[in-house]
């Protein structure tokens, strides 16, 4: 009776511990960590505002091309030119910036998925800059929604699926 | 002779300034109102026996659209659109009302249209229109009140572009929207039968409208978007620039849906490269920071701008000035047959205008052999079956809908029609093949076919819940523990064990996250699977008319039961 007992209260804690969360409960910060899951694996490692160049340059290698002023490394990690950007403040990471080409996480991270996560107040304020832009010829092939609670910026494509065109993750104010 | 050589060289000057002052931000092909200017691009051009479109900031001139193969001048008559739309009824009719109007004795699909044509469509961002308008009519037939609505020359068109093509131009359905006239319905529609017949619908409702009339502020030098919408100074052009105008925007729709103008294959064609400024200040292929490598492999001036805009003029060319394409970069003539054109060309003495090149047509006629011959051992098939149609599988363990045939259809079609692409050798195969099962939206398998492919799909779900149920095994005395409780309570524990059971079993966890490794969506997923061992277990207490305790064979049963698998 004991073990039953026993094993019944691992099951309880178990089920109250794991037991997956609807969408659109999203925790500060955990919004950013959700999206970095689209980097490549070498790349999650860096974060803004704590991963310092020595690191970057330990965990990715040397860049395949530094900007003139050295204030940011390109790679190409995923397959195209300069997918990959990371930019310094001093000696610390500030940003890292990556186009996805990855097409399977393109559509797990489509629009129309990850939309329940973004806070409604950045969907409207994207809604409302989008509305007001001049519409040049190139407008509405891609949107864009930033959300500067968590500085994060992403890019998504205008077509049936809406699928996640790039993602920039800065350091949190 | 050194005089006039100096001479040319400033003529080449004024005709280069002469271009600019007619503005970049004008989209593609908008040359008409400086069509003299394009024709004595084009004399000058000829005696120096050099392509026009070197200069030209378009891929095409109106005189080489009007010589393309298989241009259709006519506008399609309403006797053909009712032709077409006769074919696409079939006999069931139904009874609806939608915004207002009450249907009687009408077909769903044109309901449907009706539906479509009359909503008021959320926006970009996902947003509900403020108000959703009621109309109203006395009409029981969608024809007779979406004249009303749109006009009895425009209703017809307008339908006909939605059912046949998947375009919206309802002025009722988006913001800022104006309604087309029916001679601008006309040329809309043989914008659209300048693309193979195979080539759309690429969506089934897409919009497509004009902006709001008179507005000049807004738009102003645009002829039109990616949104699609159109401007008033489209209107201002000829009628086989306008005609240009929309082929270019399809250009971009057709690159939108597989992303080929992002795509590495396509991005060397040219040799585009992309440093952005500051991290984050490039993002796609519309950005300004592209620089074209080979710029000798632009069809046009306004192609060098980006990989976009590259894309949508070797679109243009392709399809209205196939032998200038095949001249400047004889890969990305190739390129655009395997990945836009679906194997059509276009070129003098090819046999155009039908569609026996088309790899659709013989893709789809592949799968349905490939469909009737797999073998019981392919374990391809079924691993593929269970990725591809895992939800409705899952939900048709709960209760069987229409879901899992429609699924099959697709998810199998694809698979097949993947395999057809595989065996024809593509040049650009990743992205030929990801168009062609693009182009593919479900394959009619046959009854028989049918059935033995359910089965065989619903067996490996079993399968995967057996395997589960060897977990639960752990809990089973927990379960003895309950044998007091009220068979709804003991059923709710039951399943709120063996879900903890499944997220042990690595296989099927393996399955149920395949489509979403990264966890964005697993919440769907996993409550059904709670719902589907919940019904299960309902099932077995109510067998029994009794309260029994859930042990694998008595669990193995139900499943079997509610998969019609005994």
């Amino acid at each position: 009776m004991s073990r039953a007992l026993g094993i019944f209260s691992v099951c309880f804690l178990l089920s109250s511990t794991f037991l997956p969360e609807p969408l659109g409960r999203v925790h500060a910060g955990e919004l950013a960590k959700k999206f970095s899951q689209v980097l490549p694996r070498e790349l999650r490692s860096v974060v803004p505002g704590k991963t310092t160049r020595q690191e970057v340059l330990k965990t990715l290698g040397n860049p395949a091309e530094r900007s003139e002023d050295g204030r940011a490394y390109y790679y190409e990690l995923a397959g195209k030119r300069y997918d990959t950007s990371i930019e310094f403040a001093g000696e610390t990471v500030y940003s890292v910036h990556f186009e996805s080409v990855d097409s399977e996480k393109k559509e797990a991270f489509a629009f129309e998925r990850v939309r329940p996560l973004i806070p409604e107040t950045d969907l409207k304020r994207a809604a409302e800059q989008f509305r007001s832009a001049s519409p040049t010829h190139e407008k509405g092939r891609i949107f864009e929604i930033r959300v500067p609670s968590e500085s994060l910026t992403l890019r998504f494509r205008n077509n049936a699926k809406k699928s996640l065109q790039s993602i920039r993750l800065g350091t949190v104010p | 002779m050194h005089a006039k050589r100096v001479l040319l060289v400033c003529w080449f000057a004024l005709i280069l300034l002469a271009f600019s002052a007619l503005g970049y931000a004008t989209g593609p092909d908008q040359c008409n109102k400086g069509d003299d200017v394009s024709s004595r691009v084009e004399a000058i051009s000829e005696n120096l026996q050099q392509p026009a479109h070197v200069f030209a900031r378009s891929a095409v001139t109106d005189k080489e659209l009007k010589r393309a193969a298989c241009l259709r001048t006519e506008p399609f008559t309403n006797q053909e659109i009712t032709r077409w739309l006769s074919d696409q009824l079939g006999t069931e009719k139904i009874a609806a009302t939608v915004h207002g109007v009450a249907f009687k004795n009408e077909s769903p699909f044109l309901i449907e249209l009706f539906r479509k044509l009359t909503t008021r469509q959320r926006d970009l961002f996902g947003f509900d229109p403020p108000v959703q308008k009621k109309f109203k009519s006395q009409c029981e037939q969608v024809m007779c009140a979406l004249e009303e609505i749109f006009g009895a020359k425009e209703a017809p068109k307008l339908v006909y572009m939605l059912g046949r093509y998947g375009m919206n131009g309802s002025h009722e359905a988006y913001e800022s929207a104006a309604p087309w006239t029916p001679q601008e319905l006309d040329e809309l529609i043989l914008a659209f039968s300048d693309l193979p017949a195979t080539v759309l619908p690429v969506e089934s409702n897409k919009r497509l409208v004009h902006y709001t009339r008179g507005e000049s502020r807004v738009g102003a030098g645009v002829h039109a978007n990616a949104l699609i919408e159109v401007y008033d100074r489209w209107n201002q052009g000829t009628k086989e620039s306008r005609r240009h105008t929309i082929f270019h925007e399809f250009g971009h729709y057709l690159a939108d849906a597989v992303e080929a103008d992002v795509h590495p294959d396509w991005l060397k064609l040219s040799a585009w490269t992309s440093k952005p400024s500051r991290p984050g200040s490039k993002i796609s292929a519309v950005d300004d920071s592209f620089r074209m490598g080979m710029p000798e492999t632009a069809v046009s001036s306004y192609g060098r701008k980006n990989p976009a805009e590259d894309f949508a003029e070797t679109v243009s060319a392709y399809r209205y000035n196939p032998e200038w394409l095949k001249k400047v970069n004889a890969k990305k003539y190739e390129f655009m047959k395997e990945v836009i054109f679906d194997g059509i060309e276009y070129t003098r003495g090819k046999k155009t205008c039908d569609l026996t090149g088309s790899y659709k047509l013989s893709a789809e006629q592949d799968a349905r052999r490939l469909a009737s011959e797999i073998s019981s051992d392919d374990n391809v098939i079924d691993e593929e079956l269970l990725n591809a149609c895992h939800a409705p599988l899952l939900s048709g363990m709960i209760k069987e809908g229409p879901e899992i045939e429609k699924c099959i259809t697709g998810g199998l079609g694809s698979l097949l029609v993947r395999r057809s692409a595989d065996a024809r050798k593509f040049r650009y195969g990743a992205l030929a093949r990801k168009a062609l099962v693009a182009k593919v939206f479900e394959i009619p398998f046959p009854p028989e076919v049918m059935r033995t492919i359910k089965k065989r799909a619903m067996r490996k779900m079993s399968e995967y819940y057996r395997e589960a149920m060897l977990a639960w095994n752990r809990f089973n005395s927990l379960v003895d523990d309950n044998r007091n409780k009220d068979p709804r309570q003991y059923c709710d524990d039951w399943t709120k064990s063996s879900y903890l059971a499944f997220e042990q079993v690595q296989d099927f966890k393996k399955v149920v996250m395949s489509k979403d490794p990264d966890g964005v969506i697993p919440y769907e997923h996993r409550e059904k699977i709670r719902a589907v061992m919940l019904e299960a277990c309902f099932t077995v207490q109510s067998v029994h008319k009794e309260r029994v305790v859930m042990t694998p064979s008595a669990l193995s049963a139900a499943l079997d039961q509610a998969l019609g698998l005994e």
